[in-house]
């Protein structure tokens, strides 16, 4: 256990950055970018991926960052919360969602959230309620009682209706 | 218009504005106690007892030391002359019972930290942490708290003579004689299992010390730092003006921050070694040895007359402590603040037993002694009601305190500061067809299907009288209860305040813009509400924190009292200035105008003018006014009564369950909860808290128990075992509202939004009356689909 392990080199681009670093084989997702790479809104509060705090998105699925190491995601693409609005700073409509409906008390759950809602519309845009909360179902809030998440993702995915109409109308 | 009248402008206060928070926290830019970086900082991670109760022969450190990035290991005794205990705040000899931060020669409860690994990076400590061995003698653990009162049980403290460690009969009006005059008593044993709020952020903190100021700056989650200050600075022999407090972004409290011990340990490794100390909890160290919630085992009665008049009760009340007192018994007085709920019954008894087992303390947990008191008094009004036949809403209606009789003395001494309960059940007959539900029971029933529903009401007392502490030592005198704030009117015109309550996601910065927005004529968006707290910026009292949902009286009493000083101020330079009239004076978008002849300065002239003017000495100055506002509050009583709140908010809440008869899964149908927190100042936000009230203890109903195995084990040690509900376990919630202002506080509303165990209570109740028809009667505040299948089982035999 004291021996010192060799480094491994690793690449990810990370919201649209690419990075370059020699990391312990041990070092956990989200500890590279928490503590390397400064990305502090990637959050952990349980340890054993029960509670989604860590999640991002792994190219397109979102991932628990705390059950997995850094040298998995080499050569991959990340999202983090800190890259989900867009470069002029304007917000993703699901950020305008849990901003309008109240979908966050202290805040601390509120990236995870985003990023497996961002993943549950990428792939299904108009859930019903049972999708929405079965989609959230690896992520704990213990603020909010996710009735607001709930109709935060909503929010968005009517948002994101309506511009769909615009766009091809 | 007179001076002091607002123009006539929309009120924010009342109205859901945005929050300000928001912004930062979904483009993940909070700042909490992790995310931020200290340069040489040193990583703390504990070494836990796996023995319930056992003997430290001795720790063997030498592998974890010899680890490279390993600093040290450090155990009690490295601490001897730099960490006094922090004594248990019951009389004499109980008081003996000292708290540490690391135990001392004895362990008593799994998880409690026996030594500490410090390293340079969290990765290294806890690998040296693995290598720590210690040498345990194994003792029996007291883990039964009935059996811990026995005289002459094994003692989990051999230095005070008992396992009870405080105990009071507290009896109010005549119950005895109420009970002669009963047609029935309805006797009980109830039980009220242990859970946790369980924050998703947990325990944290850095401190870092400067050696040349003597300074400790303690970066951490704590909730209330102001409370702790005295017990800290005693704890380490240091000034406690010493002590720089701050807290960043706050990732929930709901009671649980509160690591005292923890903050001295940091404190004394950032002295030792002069470099930044941090600890993090993790998650199975949080449920393993925070606090749980108070575990209690009662015996009640309660004395009814044939028509459900409600006309005494009586309950013996062992608190479960665990093995260590650091707040506790505190929630067994909490109870008394409202012990007699929304009823008119006047004669009580209740006697409290603080007994140690070993099991990890408890402490404050969301609605603190407010679920406890409700778990009995709302089961025992639905068994009583089953008992005699009635309708258990009903009989509740019967027994109301009516809203002519506002404000409501209690027997124990509380002042009811206004509401309308028996509207509010009208509310809720209007909001749930009682007579279609049970039509609809009646016929599912017919074919084997099962469906409850249950209501529970509850008092919220807010916030904490210092008195209280009087109830568990009559020799302490302290009583009272204050909060300090601060508005600056800047050198541009702009608006700062700043105050001394430690936000955990409760939106302070929002309402209290929409508050000081109100009196000063402007716009939240005007306003700058410091983040946070830091006790070298922000103004403060003993008492300053967050806990009690003490914000909406207190936080909220010092900031108008700031804002309206400044008011006046703005005011007095204005008329000072044109050689107005005071009274012709008004305020309006960012300036202080002369009525008649509509001259007006700009906030950022008059700071200009008093602070570069010869005005008058009373007008000069820096444009800050700060104002402490203290609750009317006294002593408490020789005999234990006292009103140890300002507002009492209350909510009733109905659940309606449906069983599978074949699994005894308990699916939640509709959950409807009408509460009443006076004037509302963020409806938003207010609806916020309470459905995450719901969530937390329907959540324990059903889903959260701290469990611990024969051996003393914790089984519930992590998110796996310890279920808090997730999106796909609840409904959605129906929430409505009564408002009644509070008659005392100052902007009239009530300390709120924590559920008051209503939830909890309703849903048990909602199982029991589904479970009727099987004869099954619920002890537990907690149930589980395995049970629901023996409950019918059982029944089914019969």
């Amino acid at each position: 256990m004291s021996e010192p392990v060799a480094k491994v080199a690793i690449r990810v681009v990370v919201n649209g950055v690419a990075h370059e670093h020699s990391v312990e084989p041990r070092l956990l997702l989200v500890d590279l970018l928490r503590e390397v790479l400064r990305l502090t809104g990637t959050h952990v509060g349980c340890d054993t991926s029960s509670c989604g705090a860590c999640t991002v998105l792994l190219g397109e699925r979102c991932i628990k960052s705390c059950t997995m190491f850094a040298v998995q995601a080499d050569g991959q693409t990340i999202t983090t919360v800190e890259g989900l609005a867009a470069a002029d700073g304007t917000l993703h409509p699901l950020q305008r969602g849990f901003h309008e409906e109240h979908g966050l008390q202290c805040g601390y759950c509120t990236p995870g959230m985003l990023m497996a809602a961002v993943d549950l519309i990428n792939h299904n845009p108009q859930p019903d309620e049972r999708a929405i909360r079965r989609a959230i179902a690896g992520n704990i809030c213990r603020c909010t009682g996710y009735h607001n998440i709930v109709k935060a993702i909503q929010f968005a995915c009517a948002e994101l209706a309506r511009t769909k109409t615009r766009d091809t109308s | 218009m007179s001076a002091g009248t607002p123009t006539q402008r929309p009120r924010w206060v009342g109205t859901s504005v945005k929050r300000k928070e928001d912004l930062r926290f979904i483009t993940g830019r909070g700042e909490y106690v992790d995310d931020r970086a200290f340069t040489r900082t040193l990583h703390v991670v504990p070494v836990r007892s796996p023995h319930a109760h056992a003997r430290i022969l001795g720790i063997n450190a030498s592998a974890a030391a010899a680890l490279p990035g390993v600093i040290a290991v450090l155990s009690a005794q490295d601490f001897e002359s730099e960490i006094g205990p922090v004594p248990a705040a019951v009389p004499d000899p109980y008081c003996r019972i000292l708290n540490y931060p690391l135990a001392r020669d004895t362990v008593r409860y799994v998880g409690e930290a026996v030594a500490v690994v410090v390293a340079e990076t969290p990765y290294l400590a806890e690998d040296g942490a693995q290598l720590v061995e210690v040498d345990y003698a194994a003792l029996d653990p007291m883990l039964d708290p009935e059996a811990a009162c026995d005289a002459g049980s094994q003692r989990v403290h051999e230095s005070v003579p008992s396992n009870i460690a405080w105990r009071r009969n507290f009896v109010y009006g005549d119950p005895d004689a109420a009970f002669g005059r009963a047609d029935r008593v309805i006797t009980r044993r109830l039980h009220l299992h242990r859970f946790t709020s369980a924050p998703l952020e947990t325990r944290q903190g850095v401190v870092e010390y400067f050696a040349a100021s003597g300074v400790f700056h303690v970066f951490s989650n704590i909730q209330a730092p102001e409370r702790y200050r005295p017990r800290i600075a005693a704890s380490l022999h240091i000034d406690p003006q010493s002590l720089r407090f701050e807290a960043p972004d706050i990732g929930g409290g709901f009671g649980l921050k509160g690591h005292v011990l923890w903050l001295i340990l940091l404190c004394a490794i950032a002295r030792r070694y002069n470099r930044p100390a941090k600890w993090v909890e993790d998650r199975t160290g949080h449920l393993l040895a925070s606090h749980h919630s108070n575990e209690i085992l009662y015996d009640a009665q309660l004395a009814v007359k044939a028509d459900g008049t409600i006309l005494a009760m009586r309950a013996r009340a062992i608190h479960d402590e665990g093995a260590y007192l650091l707040r506790e018994p505190k929630g067994a007085v909490n109870q008394l603040r409202h012990a007699t709920s929304l009823y008119r019954f006047r004669d009580l008894q209740m006697e409290f037993l603080a007994v140690l087992t070993n099991k990890c303390p408890t402490g404050p947990n969301r609605s603190y002694g407010k679920v406890q008191q409700t778990m009995l008094v709302e089961r025992m009004i639905d068994e009583a009601a089953r008992e005699l036949g009635l309708d258990a809403v009903e009989m509740r209606r019967l027994n109301l305190v009516r809203p002519e009789e506002m404000p409501y003395e209690t027997p124990t001494g509380a002042m009811y500061d206004g509401g309308d309960y028996p509207a509010t059940f009208q509310q809720l007959a209007t909001l749930f067809d009682f007579a279609g539900f049970r039509e609809q029971q009646r016929a599912l029933r017919a074919r084997g299907k099962h469906i409850g529903c249950g209501i529970a009401a509850g008092i919220e007392a807010s916030p904490s009288n210092a008195a209280m502490q009087q109830l568990i030592d009559p020799a302490d005198t302290t009583y009272g209860e204050s909060e300090a704030g601060l508005v600056r009117i800047e050198r541009d015109g702009s608006v700062f305040v700043a105050l001394g309550t430690v936000p955990q996601g409760h939106g302070h910065e929002t309402v209290v813009a929409q508050i000081v927005a109100d009196e000063l004529a402007a716009t939240p968006d005007d306003v700058q509400v410091t983040s946070g707290y830091d006790s070298w910026r922000d103004p403060s009292t003993r008492y300053s924190g967050t806990n009690a949902s003490r914000f909406s009286t207190m936080g909220v009493g010092a900031v108008v009292g700031a804002a309206r000083a400044m008011r006046e101020r703005l005011i007095r330079i204005g008329a000072h200035l044109c050689g107005g009239l005071h009274e012709d004076m008004t305020l309006g978008d960012g300036y202080v105008v002369h009525a008649p002849s509509g001259e007006r300065f700009s906030f950022a002239a008059l700071a200009d003018s008093a602070t570069n003017e010869r005005l008058s000495p009373e007008l000069n100055g820096a444009l800050e006014q700060r104002y402490v506002y203290e609750a009317p509050f006294g002593p408490a009583s020789s005999d234990g009564r006292g009103n140890f709140s300002l507002t009492y908010a209350y909510s009733v809440t109905l659940v309606t369950v449906e069983i599978d008869a074949e699994t005894g899964r308990i699916k939640l149908q509709r959950i409807i909860c009408i509460d009443d927190c006076g004037k509302r100042m963020n409806p938003m936000i207010i609806d916020g808290m309470v459905h995450g009230a719901i969530a937390h203890q329907v959540g324990a109903a059903l889903f959260e128990r701290i469990h611990y195995d024969a051996a003393g084990q914790l089984t519930t040690a992590t998110f796996k075992d310890y279920l808090t509900p997730t999106a796909a376990d609840l409904p959605s919630y129906e929430v409505h509202h009564a408002e009644t202002p509070s008659l005392f506080s100052v902007l009239g509303a009530k300390g709120g939004g924590e559920g008051a165990g209503t939830p909890l209570v309703a849903t048990l109740n909602a199982v029991a009356d589904a479970l009727a028809p099987f004869g099954a009667t619920l002890i537990e505040g907690h149930v589980t689909p395995a049970e629901v299948r023996d409950f019918m089982r059982r029944g089914l035999q019969k």
